[in-house]
């Protein structure tokens, strides 16, 4: 009777290895299959809000933002809703924003596995409320880098860190109140932006050690989750082509059916599995999948969520997840790619990104016009728009987009013929992705 | 003797490592789950002897759920038996019009000694997770004269002021 019922999950319809169910998260309920928009800056944020608020897209109600980014995109507004200022038209300031969080599933990630990757290892250092351990972490490795630079021997810090990494981890594994205080510190500060979904910081895993300390750490935040207004769930992020172990995949597979968690989120970095040869890469997902959909079919009462997906969001969505998500540039890599003046757009056909410079030709054979049914498509003239507001367009016609095909999946599951979904991705430019969908 | 049923537990040194908070809600959730899977009852001491808790810990807990009417306590000679409170039948949520932080859920209850009517009262911490702060059960059969009495006695309070 203390604890209210945080997550809800109906079954509505089968098909085979895909399915429609009721999530109701708290006070909050979605139908699978859905997107979860993960948004790193704050235009995108602002554009997802505005999406989530004023578009009738009922598969695109979920928003990820990475921890050391929720201070400037949702804290400082979190602040202003104290406020009762109003604008020129007499609104309270902030009000899409109040409606976003009545409406929106907000899922905060820990995305720890930056303490790798180095893109965004600065981000660490510029919200003082981080937990200490990871910032003292990433403030370290900053100036080990300058150190590494400044003696011209730049090429030793990559050997350094993964060595510092591995250490990092190895530590907090061993000292279980700094690693138990950490824990608790980031499902703080989730809550406090107010997230539905309690996500554990652990480490990206490239190793078996590294997968067991994941381990331990989701078995202790799921103790440490009691108590809280959220749903805890089950993190693991992969490294690409750790799946190819399958020793180390067997072991995954088995720890997530025992585990009593009922949320599992698992983080696929950098994965891009349309890249031509990578044949056993394939083969390796593809077994996953399978493996994933037997288990979400002997637990009904699981929600099985996927972040960071890239292409593969469409096959992820139709065999074994029931959220899944990217980024709105729908690139969830940290390089500039598709971050030129006028970023590509995504084709609903293709399923890919064209670049924007081979749109006019597109567009030409479509009298002048996109060819995609989005109201807010239609209205687009790629001659005149300048690039601020083509960016802006581009990444929300990728989430549309993205509502439209968790339609399209639903739909297929409701007439009984999931295998649409595998006709689609036939004739896309992604083909090579419909061995991930079973043919029965 | 039957051993009882327990969930899953940490191991001790992982427990006391927590923050006392995150500790308390730990333990306080171990031990509802444990009177949910024993409704023949658990005393103190088997709880215990099963989890390792500290004994003072696990008697505070049991306390403070009898308190707050999610679990409750018979004597059996000289050995108390906690039980978790009944099966809730009906819930209803009241929002406080003062507070918005606060809510009272009112529970129609069924346990061994009969029907309940249990009034609960929740209010939201600053992370905005819903805590028990206290509650009183009333015999389902006297409900309405408790209110009879409950209202004379505010219109009593009302005069005077």
């Amino acid at each position: 009777m203390s604890s209210p019922i945080r997550l809800i999950v109906d079954e509505r319809q089968r098909d085979r290895y895909a399915r429609i169910a009721r999530i109701q998260l708290s006070d909050k309920t979605i139908t699978t299959p859905h997107f979860f928009t993960l948004t790193k800056k704050h235009n995108e944020f602002q554009s997802t809000v505005e999406l989530i608020t004023e578009s009738n897209a009922p598969h695109i109600q979920g928003c990820v933002v990475r921890l050391f980014d929720a201070r400037k995109m949702i804290g400082t507004r979190l602040t202003n809703l104290t406020q009762s200022r109003m604008d020129v038209l007499g609104r309270y300031v902030e009000e899409s924003f109040r409606t976003f969080l009545k409406k929106a599933v907000l899922v905060i990630d820990p995305a720890t596995e930056y303490l790798f990757y180095e893109a965004d290892l600065s981000s660490w250092n510029e919200d003082k409320t981080l937990p200490k351990p990871i910032s003292d972490y990433a403030k370290k490795c900053l100036a080990k880098k300058e150190q590494f630079r400044k003696s011209a021997m730049p090429s030793e810090y990559p050997k350094w860190k993964e060595a510092y990494h591995t250490q990092f981890w190895n530590a907090l594994s061993r000292d279980a109140p700094l690693r138990n205080r950490m824990i608790g510190e980031v499902f703080d500060l989730g809550l406090t932006y107010r997230s539905s979904i309690l996500l554990p910081p652990v480490p990206v895993i490239r190793s078996e050690k590294l997968m067991e300390i994941a381990i331990q750490i989701n078995d202790v935040g799921q103790a440490i989750s009691a108590g809280r207004g959220a749903e805890y769930a089950n993190y693991f992020i992969l490294q690409q082509g750790i799946l190819d172990n399958e020793e180390l995949r067997d072991r995954l597979v088995r720890y997530l059916s025992n585990t009593p968690a009922r949320i599992v989120a698992l983080k696929f970095k950098y994965l891009n599995l349309t890249d031509a040869g990578k044949v056993t890469h394939l083969s390796s997902y593809e077994e996953f999948l399978q493996q994933l959909s037997f288990l979400k079919e002997a637990t009904k009462g699981k929600v099985f969520v996927a972040l960071e997906n890239g292409y593969q969001v469409f096959p992820f969505a139709a065999v074994a997840f029931d959220i899944v998500s990217t980024s709105m540039t729908g690139y969830d890599g940290d390089s500039a790619y598709g971050h030129g003046e006028y970023g590509s757009w995504f084709d609903p056909e293709l399923m890919v990104h064209v670049p924007f410079e081979d749109l006019g030709k597109i567009c030409r054979n479509n009298h002048n016009r996109l060819p995609c049914g989005h109201s807010m498509c239609q209205s687009i003239d790629i001659a005149t728009i300048d690039a601020d507001s083509w960016n802006t367009y581009r990444r929300k016609h990728y989430v549309l987009t993205m509502n439209d095909y968790m339609m399209m999946i639903q739909k297929a599951i409701r007439d009984r013929k999931i295998e649409l979904a595998r006709e689609k991705l036939i004739n896309s430019d992604i083909s090579r992705l419909k061995r991930l969908i079973p043919r029965v | 003797m039957v051993a009882i049923q327990v969930p899953k537990v940490l191991p001790i040194k992982e427990v006391i490592s927590m923050r006392p908070q995150d500790r308390e809600n730990y333990v306080e959730k171990i031990i509802l789950n444990i009177l949910e899977m024993n409704p023949r009852g658990v005393t103190v001491s088997e709880i215990v002897r099963k989890t390792l808790f500290y004994r003072d810990t696990v008697a505070k807990h049991l306390e403070r759920l009898a308190a707050t009417r999610e679990a409750y306590s018979v004597m059996r000679g000289n050995v108390t038996v906690y039980y978790r409170n009944g099966q809730v039948v009906h819930a209803t949520d009241v929002k406080d019009s003062t507070s918005p932080d606060r809510t009272y859920t009112f529970y129609k209850l069924e346990n061994e000694d009969g029907k309940f009517i249990y009034v609960q009262e929740k209010e939201l911490d600053e992370f905005r997770s819903v805590k028990v702060k206290g509650g009183i059960m009333i015999d389902a059969r006297y409900a309405l004269q408790f209110i009879k009495e409950l209202q004379s006695f505010l219109l009593g309070v009302k005069r005077d002021e």
